[in-house]
């Protein structure tokens, strides 16, 4: 099976790891993970401005661009991108006013976007056209022993129409995990904010909060967490260098993304996984659970 | 009808600016069969009314239409305008012309649908025929539905004016939701002051019948004569000799959930809700046949003899056992208890060991446990049973206790058959098997052992000199391996292995030895030679370990002592020197598609061949009877694998008086399948003797039970206690058993695990407990009908589940408000001391959470449930009053005091009693270690508040009762889209139904407080009792309105 596949900025820089091994997984699962050509930035944010149509013209384009190559569905692995494009769509969908400006703007496009393609975050995909039970049985190393702690953050289920899963209490990590073998916490912080873009000029604030949500996962027993948002895993991972220099009493912990770990337990080796993009190096983590050589 | 007047009342607001009135009049006007039609502004106006009846006079009219809006208010009027002109009432048709919705459709739509209707009207009336007016006496009896604050009060006043009241109430007692509060706002009065003096009124008075336990079921009729079918539910209990004095709950073993204490402490499946509950009455909860039960051959009752222990009352458990089954020692060692693979506790972690208490009952029951044994008067008629292993066993002494005299042959030395001959002794002692065998023969069976029928005794003699024959001669020939080499010395059939050893004969014992096949057979001869002295024991199975149809403990067993398994193999050829076994050849397996059995077919892997050196085989792969013996010519039908052809639902052979059963029919089974054989044969043995058709109402001798809902979501995770067993070392060269048996301890933990799927467990310790014999387990539910002329519905209300709440985990710690009520009542689980549920400590921070699933339709219900605002602060002053130094929060909405007092009330709670209101919602709720975590906004000050607190109770929203759409239905009453129950009119009809004589009173209506529910019933008593001061009531068709074109 195919499928088109939007990477965005971040899975092409900063999350490569978020890409190599989601690609490497899904083709172990026998789909093909096929990159759209011709993309641009997804809009990054969702404009919240009541007059800021301008600001969708970026995801439609994307979304455009897999009608254009014949596509009526478009997965992404990036949350943030994930909630622009949904967002960007369902907007179109429910809003005929809003759809005919918008075509207005991109008159000197060959084609008209109506919104027919279908936006899929890639656990989406997993679920509903894979399937858990399937990934269950195409398990090679289940991650047994490996206690993990699911984190949502907020672009996969917010707003309630877009949401992949249950906006209060989100199951669909546990289930893959699960199905992949591992334990799984129930920690309430798992739909917590990660202090998003604050990262840029308030580093502050996402200290404190990454290290009230990684404390959460550590105090609940937890080896490592486990989530699917490059923001979210900026700081959740790469900040654990400031929470650290912070707080004194804290410890670091492992943070993979889900397509890592589905990689690892489908039988691919670790460099598929490209666990050394990590900050907090997992290898040691996956080497006492006798998961890696 | 042929002149008709058609007058068009209008207001700017609601009509006219909608509607072209003066078109309508000009098509009006030109209607065949209409005589006149004006319009009026406001013609309800009391002065304009009267135009109605001048223009009928004045015009000579015979019909009159009316166009307005709201029908069912307008209606009344113009029928008595009608009367006063002299017509009959029913000469009239009101029709509403205000458009439902504004649908868009303009001006000219509404006018053409407004003249639609007034069309119809007219068509209606030219082709009524005004056949005369039928009455019906009216029944001066009422039916009030619900036994709470809303029932009570109907009752008594509809009571209290002369006339007969039937009080429906769904549980044992009246008092509904009102008798589970402390205390009630604003006053702080306690309903067991206020309320149970009017229950106890309701109980005594002479003109209330309360049918306690009951339901409607059916209603038919009308205004004036409802016919109503009500099922009285089985309490087990006759009411007319029960005197509520509670010996019974005394020495129930079953404890279960408690409606009433709301789950925060137990109750009896014997009980009485609460301490004045009325009827001073108790009833049994029987949910129906629990699965462990329903899976046992003979349906011993193992929910009962497990919640006997439980309470460590092992003696009655034996007794219990007794009376199924003679053999508990025997049984309770070895059975293949399917009763475990149903048990519902495996939804949790491990089912009951089931098997294990029915032997602990056997051990620590003592002699007491022995039940009288009775035997029927003779009956002069002889069984012979051939046979005696379990199945020959129990047909012989059921037949016994029947009355026939009854001889067993065997041609083993001693009875038990295959439990004797196959089971090693490790796993049953001899002793026990003697002593619950010695049963039988006590009862008076004659056994003959050392007697092969067939050999010894001719079988055709056997059917001459008995009445009857009972066939039960097992399967004691071994299925060979058909390959090279099965004649050479050393290869030793498993079932001859093991009969030689427990029969104490000589047998030669190899070094390294293979045994062949998964079964118990294959497991008992493989711990047996280990036993006997062999080095090496290997067990050679062709399908994987999860197709292995041995019990999984004697498995596992069989491993700890050493015993290697070489799975998905297969012997293919047995080699030898000078004719003693030496090698064993054999091939891997894989497992490919099920077969007929449903297990994986197994398929050689070519070329994987592999030897083993050995110098015994033990081949145990299957077993079938020895029909030959019996005779070449007996003429009994044999099928293909050996095994006898029985009808199988009487066990007849096909030769009149002959009957067979157990392994030679079943192939080998277990010993418990054996016994429900045996019991059958007994029974059509019976039947046959006495002349009885046999096969009448077999089928129903054991109906398959609807399948119990069982809760297991919450209960605490509690692994099955393990069997203390000898260690290994002290089992190596001799035969003591190897399981220990549960200490009393053991056993009494291990039956506490069992979750009650049943309810009542019908251990019968209730009924010689009960001194006034009120106790009969057959009194089942029945129906009884009622005539009533009116009914007052006061079904009341349910709380929303907080199970519901999706970001709020469930804990232990996080109440409802009725939960929260029970520890601050005196009559609660720890009589008013407030405590949290996980440690039994005091909490000192509380937070209410209002408007939980209220107030918010984006994810549950838009409607405000009216109460909580109130209660929320009730209790938190009964909270500060009880725990001083304790803090309550609150965080709300809005404080809504809509009543007289309530304002003062909440003034009082947060300025004497303190109570900390946060105006805000609370967006997390979550565990941390020993506290509750409680994450919200303070919407005053604008700042985030986190509260680490001990206890959070959420005010959840009020919802119907999740019967009452059903209950609608059955009435042919409407419902909101939430279930409450619909109002004519929720201003000017406030407790009518749209259906004339059924009024509803409180919270079945919508959220309300306890004033306004007492209120609305003495409102809906005031209806009934007007409707009572008339002898008679129009006999009425249902008539619908016109709405809609």
């Amino acid at each position: 099976m195919k499928i088109f596949y939007y990477p965005g900025c971040t899975v092409k820089t900063k999350a490569k790891n978020l890409e190599e091994s989601a690609i490497a997984a899904m083709k172990a699962l026998d789909v093909e993970l096929v990159e759209l050509s011709d993309w641009n930035c997804c809009g990054t944010v969702f404009g919240m401005s009541t007059d800021d149509l301008l600001h969708q013209l970026a995801p439609l384009r994307n979304l455009l661009r897999v009608k254009e190559q014949g596509g009526d569905k478009v997965t992404t692995m990036c949350s943030m991108c994930y909630n622009t494009l949904k967002r960007a769509n369902h907007l179109i969908r429910e809003d005929e006013e809003k759809k005919n400006l918008i075509a207005d703007f991109m008159s000197e496009e060959a084609v008209r976007y109506e919104g027919e393609v279908e936006v899929l975050h890639l656990l989406e995909v997993l679920r509903d056209t894979v399937g858990f039970e399937k990934i269950k049985e195409k398990v090679k190393v289940p991650l047994e022993g490996l206690k993990l702690d699911p984190y949502y953050g907020c672009m996969l289920t917010r707003p309630q129409e877009i949401g992949i899963d249950n906006m209060e209490n989100p199951t669909i990590l546990e289930e893959l995990l699960t199905a992949l073998g591992a334990e799984v916490i129930r920690d309430p912080m798992k739909t917590e904010c990660c202090g998003s873009y604050h990262t840029v000029n308030a580093v502050e604030v996402v200290v404190d909060r990454g290290y009230g949500i990684l404390n959460s996962a550590l105090k609940r027993g937890a080896d490592a967490m486990v989530l699917s948002c490059p923001l979210c895993d900026y700081n959740m991972d790469h900040r654990q260098r400031e929470i650290a220099g912070k707080y004194v009493d804290f410890s670091n912990i492992p943070v993979f993304y889900f397509t890592q770990l589905l990689a690892l337990a489908l039988g691919l080796d670790a460099v598929s996984g490209r666990f050394d993009l990590n900050y907090v190096d997992p290898l040691p983590l996956l080497k006492e659970k006798g998961l890696i050589a | 009808m042929e002149n008709i007047g058609i007058f068009i009342c209008y207001c700017e607001f609601e009509i006219a600016s909608f509607l072209d009135i003066e078109e309508i009049l000009k098509v009006s006007r030109k209607m065949e069969g209409v005589k006149f039609a004006e319009s009026y502004k406001d013609l309800f106006g009391s002065s304009q009314l009267k135009v109605i009846t001048e223009f009928v006079r004045k015009e000579g009219l015979d019909g009159v239409v009316v166009a307005s809006c709201l029908p069912h208010v307008h209606r009344q009027a113009v029928e008595e305008m009608l009367q006063v002109a002299g017509l009959d009432k029913r000469s009239s048709e009101v029709v509403s012309i205000k458009p439902e919705s504004r649908n868009g459709k303009g001006m000219s739509g509404y006018t053409e649908d407004a003249i639609c209707r007034i069309g119809a009207a007219v068509e209606k009336l030219k082709k009524k025929e005004l056949n005369p007016v039928s009455t019906i006496p009216m029944v001066k009896q009422a039916l009030v539905i619900g036994g709470g604050v809303s029932g009570i009060h109907a009752a008594l006043d509809i009571a209290n004016g002369g006339y007969e009241v039937f009080l429906v109430e769904r549980t044992p007692s009246i008092g509904g939701h009102m008798v589970e509060l402390s205390e009630v706002f604003p006053t702080l009065d306690c309903p067991q002051c206020i309320l149970t003096p009017k229950m106890v009124q309701c109980g005594q008075h002479p003109n209330i019948h309360i049918l306690g336990y009951s339901e409607v079921k059916e209603v038919k009729g009308q205004v004036g004569d409802f016919e109503v079918l009500v099922k009285r539910k089985g309490t087990y209990i006759d009411w007319n000799k029960c005197t509520g004095c509670g010996e019974c709950a005394n020495v129930c073993p079953v404890e279960m959930y408690s409606d009433f204490q709301r789950g925060t402490a137990q109750r009896k499946a014997i009980y009485k809700p609460f301490a004045q509950a009325v009827p001073n009455k108790f009833v049994i909860d029987k949910q129906g046949v629990p699965p462990c039960r329903d899976a046992c051959p003979i349906h011993l009752n193992a929910q009962g003899y497990v919640q006997l222990i439980s309470e460590g009352r092992f003696t009655e458990a034996l007794a219990l056992i007794r009376e199924t089954l003679p053999f508990p020692g025997t049984i309770g060692r070895i059975c293949v208890h399917p009763c475990e693979t149903e048990c519902k506790r495996k939804e949790v972690d491990q089912p009951i060991s089931i098997c294990y208490l029915k032997r602990a009952a056997a051990d620590l029951g003592g002699e007491d446990g022995e039940v009288e044994i009775t035997v029927d008067e003779e009956k002069g008629k002889k069984i012979a049973v051939i046979g005696a292993g379990p199945a020959g066993l129990l047909a012989a002494y059921d037949s016994r206790r029947k009355g026939y005299a009854v001889t067993v042959f065997d041609a083993f030395p001693k009875a038990g058959g295959t439990l004797l001959s196959g089971i090693p002794e490790y796993r049953l002692p001899r002793a026990i098997l003697e002593k619950e065998t010695a049963i039988v023969s006590k009862l008076g069976v004659e056994f003959r052992f050392d007697t092969t029928v067939g050999k010894d005794i001719p079988f055709d003699q056997l059917k001459k000199d008995y009445d009857a024959l009972f066939i039960a001669i097992g399967t004691h020939i071994s299925t060979r391996l058909n390959i090279d080499g099965e004649g050479l010395k050393g290869v030793v059939h498993g079932i001859d292995f093991l009969r030689m050893i427990n029969l104490g004969e000589e047998v030669t014992v190899g070094k390294r030895v293979a045994v062949v096949g998964g079964g118990n057979a294959a497991i008992d001869a493989a711990r047996t030679l280990k036993r006997a002295g062999a080095e090496e024991v290997n067990i050679i199975y062709r399908r994987s370990y999860k197709e292995m149809p041995a019990n999984e403990t004697e498995i596992e067993e069989a491993e700890n002592e050493g015993i290697k398994l070489h799975l998905l193999s297969n012997p293919v050829r047995l080699l030898g020197e000078s004719g003693k076994v030496t090698h064993m050849e054999c091939v891997r397996m894989k497992l490919g598609e099920p077969d007929a059995s449903g297990r994986r077919r197994p398929i050689p892997v070519e070329g994987s061949q592999f030897t083993m050196e050995i110098d015994m085989v033990i081949p145990a792969i299957g077993q079938s009877p020895n029909t030959r013996l019996l005779g070449e010519k007996t003429g009994l039908k044999v099928a293909r694998n050996g095994t006898m052809d029985v009808d199988p639902l009487t066990l007849e052979t096909g030769i009149a008086g002959v009957f067979a059963g157990g392994d030679a029919v079943t192939g080998p089974a277990s010993a418990v399948e054996a016994l429900a054989a045996g019991r059958k044969a007994a029974i059509s043995i019976d039947r046959y003797l006495s002349g009885e058709e046999l096969r009448k109402d077999r089928e129903d001798e054991w109906i398959k039970p609807k399948e119990l809902t069982v809760a297991t979501k919450g209960v605490e995770e509690k692994p099955r206690v393990k069997m203390p067993t000898l260690d290994v070392a002290g089992r190596e060269g001799n035969f003591t058993e190897v399981d220990k048996g549960f200490s009393q301890e053991e056993a009494i933990s291990e039956a506490k695990r069992c979750l009650s799927c049943a309810g009542c467990c019908e251990c019968m310790s209730c009924v010689t407990a009960c001194e006034a014999k009120a106790i009969d387990h057959t009194l089942v539910d029945r129906y009884e009908t009622i005539h009533v002329g009116a009914i007052v519905v006061a079904s009341g209300y349910e709380l929303l589940s907080k199970d519901l709440i999706e970001e709020y985990e469930n804990d232990p710690d996080i109440l409802d408000p009725l939960q929260f009520e029970r520890f601050l009542c005196p009559s609660g689980p720890t009589d008013g001391v407030v405590i949290r549920p996980s440690d039994r400590k005091t909490p000192k921070d509380v937070v209410f959470i209002e408007c939980v699933g209220s107030r918010d339709p984006e994810h549950h219900l838009p409607y405000c449930s009216r109460v909580c605002c109130m209660y929320s602060c009730k209790m938190g002053m009964l909270y500060r009053h009880a725990v001083h130094d304790g803090t309550m929060y609150i965080f709300y909405m809005d404080v809504r005091t809509d009543g007289k007092m309530y304002e003062e009330f909440y003034q009082r709670g947060t300025e004497e009693d303190g109570i900390i209101y946060i105006r805000g919602r609370v967006s997390k709720v979550f565990r941390d270690g020993g506290k509750i975590m409680v994450w919200g906004s303070d919407t005053l000050t604008g700042k985030q508040v986190e509260i680490a607190a001990d206890m959070v109770v959420l005010a959840m929203a009020m919802i119907p009762r999740p019967d009452a759409k059903e209950l609608a239905k059955i009435l042919g009453i409407e419902t909101d889209e939430f279930g409450f129950m619909k109002v004519a009119h929720p201003r000017l009809k406030p407790f009518e139904s749209e259906v004339p004589g059924i009024f509803l009173a409180g919270c079945c209506q919508s959220p309300k407080d306890i004033p306004e529910c007492v209120a609305q019933s003495c409102g809906c008593a005031g209806k009934v009792l007007s409707l009572f001061s008339q002898d008679e009531v129009e006999y009425s068709l249902p008539v619908g309105d016109i709405v809609n074109v």
